[in-house]
């Protein structure tokens, strides 16, 4: 018997690793938000659409806020709300509902997995809903998030949430350096400057943070912003070659690379900023959440501009989608465009600090005045929109972004010049568009 | 059914009865899966939407001209080498110490070097994070004052995988010591006092006594080590995910990322079969060794 329960274990362990390997995972643990809206006197029994989204603390508390507002003016469809809170499991858990057709009705997703979404032929493009509906006019959004998700000449998404990147400095380490506390970089070699007379390697303060690791999306977005503010492009046209082997992105990579061998920045695990250990670093709108009660003085300013260049950033967010699977498409468009509408998009910013998809809001007075009485330093991210710009609608995204940081870590490390690195990338980029 | 007894029949009927349930979630769970991986690796399959395609053999034959592959596997071989020798001299070793009648707070040690076992993988991963932070982590703080720059440890492609090796070591050392503990009161007192007849000193009686006795033990520990680390996944996903550059992506992570991150399930599962056959190889090689009831010191 013990030989057999042996054999059972051994066979356990190789099934294990099989098992992790070839099933799908188990979807993260789901949490249903109650609503908390009383129904008012509905005649017949509402149609219910379940809504996935993947915001969290106080921004999933308003996104609850907000469902329950509509669900209780809107007595014949009720929303269920469903938190996936895990990035990457989220993604896994998209692929696996597909396969097990469990899709929700309605979902926000990260922009960048619209284009692979749509690629599963699981979306439902809102074309039909859109010209159907007077009510609903695509020309307030700003035309930079919109043209994201026009494929093949269908709109399959609306934007949501959008976000951006710019620089944000340690006041107190800026002084504690000699360097005037108030006044931020405002070319590259300012930039460099300041890194350099910032930084204290007995200390373990970096002048400038960059994200070098890991591997993957967070590298390639934030490396973009240099990209593009030195006048590079990351693919081509129609996004069937790599377009940043060039002289420009040359520019930007020898410019990232130099700074992290000991010239104002080391590569290093993402986060020193936070333990005021950094003096500057790029960041998102994002970071009110976080950064509110830092222990120390911070300002936020535009993206460093190449000598004679322009500032540059990249415009992230969410966006709300409505799956092809949906049995309640109609209730779906309701709730997608209660969402969207100019005065929840207006509350959703005010509250969250996510940066206005819609001209009515951002040309709002109310919003503006919001800004400039509780949150002025949010004015960098509201200008820097139009400097945003927004990474390829291909469905490859996730595995060419892959590919790209993996190369170009060769040349933030010292292991690869900027030129072989860059050579390496395009490469690998250009092996996976040509599947 | 006449010639067996109703004693005999309802007896095998139990022992069936019993096996059962467990017979049939290994069937659903591990043998269906196995085979099914099998199968999948011989499909191309990139879209959940659209069904997998035939395609043979080329998930394996792209396995093996793939850089990545090819590295993450030297990787993984590093790992799982450096991790097994040296928790296995260590182990033995301080075994021998703790075992020492004489040492005092003997079972305060015993369970001190235990502990990083028992500490999820996750919580030891993120401790470890902490404790090599270039900028505020304790180790460099430390080291500050005695050389001018300490590494980068996590970040530094040459340092890299030997800070996730030591974190490997550091855990299963507390394995490696309790084994052998066992396997060192399992030794008969005699060997010690003859050899202490024959003017052995300590040295001499833990080179020509304890080390023989230990050889069963010693490649039962290495086989399970090398299956143990050569699985090695949670805490380089925690802690570098592969990185810097390419230097600690070990095989799991790569089949994790491939199959789970960018959905190319068919080449996924033909990862998880090289994995599986090179697994299965290595157990072969032990049970030839030390046959299969080698565990029966120490179980």
């Amino acid at each position: 018997m013990k030989k057999i329960a042996r054999m059972i274990g051994f066979g356990l362990i190789m099934a294990a690793l099989l098992i992790s390997s070839c099933t799908p995972a188990t979807p993260v643990e789901e949490v249903k938000t109650e609503t908390q809206a009383e129904q008012p006197q509905a005649p017949a029994e509402p149609v219910t659409i379940t809504f996935w989204h993947q915001y969290d603390k106080a921004n999933a508390e308003m996104v609850d806020k907000l469902v329950a507002e509509f669900n209780a003016a809107n007595p014949d469809v009720k929303v269920e709300v469903v938190i996936q809170p895990s990035y990457d499991e989220y993604k896994t858990l998209l692929q696996t509902s597909i396969l097990s057709k469990t899709l929700p009705d309605v979902a926000t997703v990260d922009l960048i997995w619209v284009p692979w979404l749509v690629s599963t032929d699981s979306v439902e493009a809102l074309n039909d809903f859109i010209s159907s509906d007077s009510e609903f006019d695509s020309d307030d959004f700003y035309p930079l998030q919109l043209e994201y998700d026009n494929i093949g000449g269908n709109r399959y998404a609306l934007p949501m949430s959008a976000n951006n990147m710019q620089v944000i400095w340690n006041k107190d380490l800026f002084k504690q350096a000699g360097l005037d506390p108030e006044v931020p970089p405002k070319t590259w070699d300012e930039m460099k400057a300041f890194a350099e007379q910032c930084q204290d390697p007995d200390s373990g303060i970096v002048g400038f943070e960059f994200y070098t690791q890991p591997t993957g999306e967070g590298i390639t977005w934030q490396f973009q912003v240099w990209l593009w503010a030195a006048g590079g492009e990351f693919l081509n046209e129609d996004n069937t070659k790599a377009a940043f082997n060039t002289p420009e992105g040359l520019k930007a990579l020898t410019f990232v690379s130099n700074m992290l061998q000991g010239n104002g920045s080391v590569a290093g695990p993402w986060g020193a900023f936070g333990e005021g250990k950094a003096c500057m670093q790029l960041d998102g709108s994002w970071l009110f959440g976080y950064r509110k009660d830092a222990p120390f003085d911070w300002g936020i300013a535009l993206v460093p501009a190449p000598e004679g260049g322009t500032s540059a950033t990249n415009t992230g967010g969410e966006r709300i989608l409505m799956f092809s699977s949906s049995e309640q498409k109609e209730a779906a468009w309701k709730f997608i465009k209660f969402m969207t509408s100019s005065d929840v998009q207006l509350r959703w910013d005010m509250e969250t600090g996510f940066l206005p998809v819609r001209k009515s809001v951002g040309e709002n007075p109310k919003y503006l005045s919001w800004i400039n009485e509780t949150e002025p330093r949010l004015l960098p991210f509201v200008e820097g929109m139009k400097y945003a710009h927004t990474r390829p609608a291909t469905p490859l995204y996730n595995e060419v972004s892959d590919a790209f940081s993996r190369e170009i870590q060769n040349a933030f490390l010292g292991l690869a010049t900027p030129a072989d690195a860059l050579a390496a990338a395009e490469k690998a980029v250009n092996d996976i568009l040509a599947k | 059914m006449m010639i067996k007894s109703p004693k005999v029949r309802s007896t095998t009927f139990t022992y069936i009865l019993f096996l059962l349930p467990s017979f049939l979630l290994l069937c659903i769970f591990v043998f269906y899966p196995i085979i099914e991986a099998f199968r999948l690796s011989l499909f191309e399959w990139n879209n959940p939407s659209r069904a997998p395609v035939f395609i043979g053999l080329e998930n394996y034959s792209n396995l093996f001209a793939d850089g990545r592959f090819l590295n993450s596997l030297k990787v993984t071989l590093i790992y799982t080498v450096g991790v097994t020798s040296v928790s296995i001299l260590c182990g033995l070793v301080i075994a021998n110490l703790l075992n020492n009648k004489n040492l005092p707070f003997r079972n305060f040690f015993r369970g001190l070097f235990f502990l990083p076992t028992v500490t999820p993988t996750v919580v030891a991963s993120m401790v470890w994070i902490i404790l090599f932070n270039p900028s505020y982590g304790f180790v460099n703080t430390i080291l500050r004052n005695i050389i001018a720059s300490p590494p980068n440890w996590f970040s530094d492609p040459k340092w890299a995988l030997p800070t996730i090796m030591l974190l490997g070591i550091w855990r299963r050392l507390g394995f490696t010591i309790v084994i052998y503990l066992a396997a060192l009161q399992n030794i008969p007192r005699e060997y010690y006092e003859i050899s202490k007849i024959d003017g052995a000193n300590a040295m001499q009686s833990f080179r020509y006594v304890t080390v023989p006795q230990m050889i069963p033990t010693t490649l039962m520990l290495t086989t399970l080590g090398f299956i143990d680390s050569f699985l090695v996944f949670d805490q380089v996903l925690i802690t570098t995910r592969g990185g810097p550059g390419s230097t600690t992506e070990v095989v799991s992570l790569f089949l994790y990322t491939d199959a789970f991150t960018l959905f190319k399930m068919g080449k996924g599962a033909a990862i998880s079969v090289v994995i599986f056959l090179i697994i299965s190889v290595i157990t072969l090689i032990q049970w030839r060794l030390v046959g299969f009831g080698s565990y029966e010191d120490v179980a």
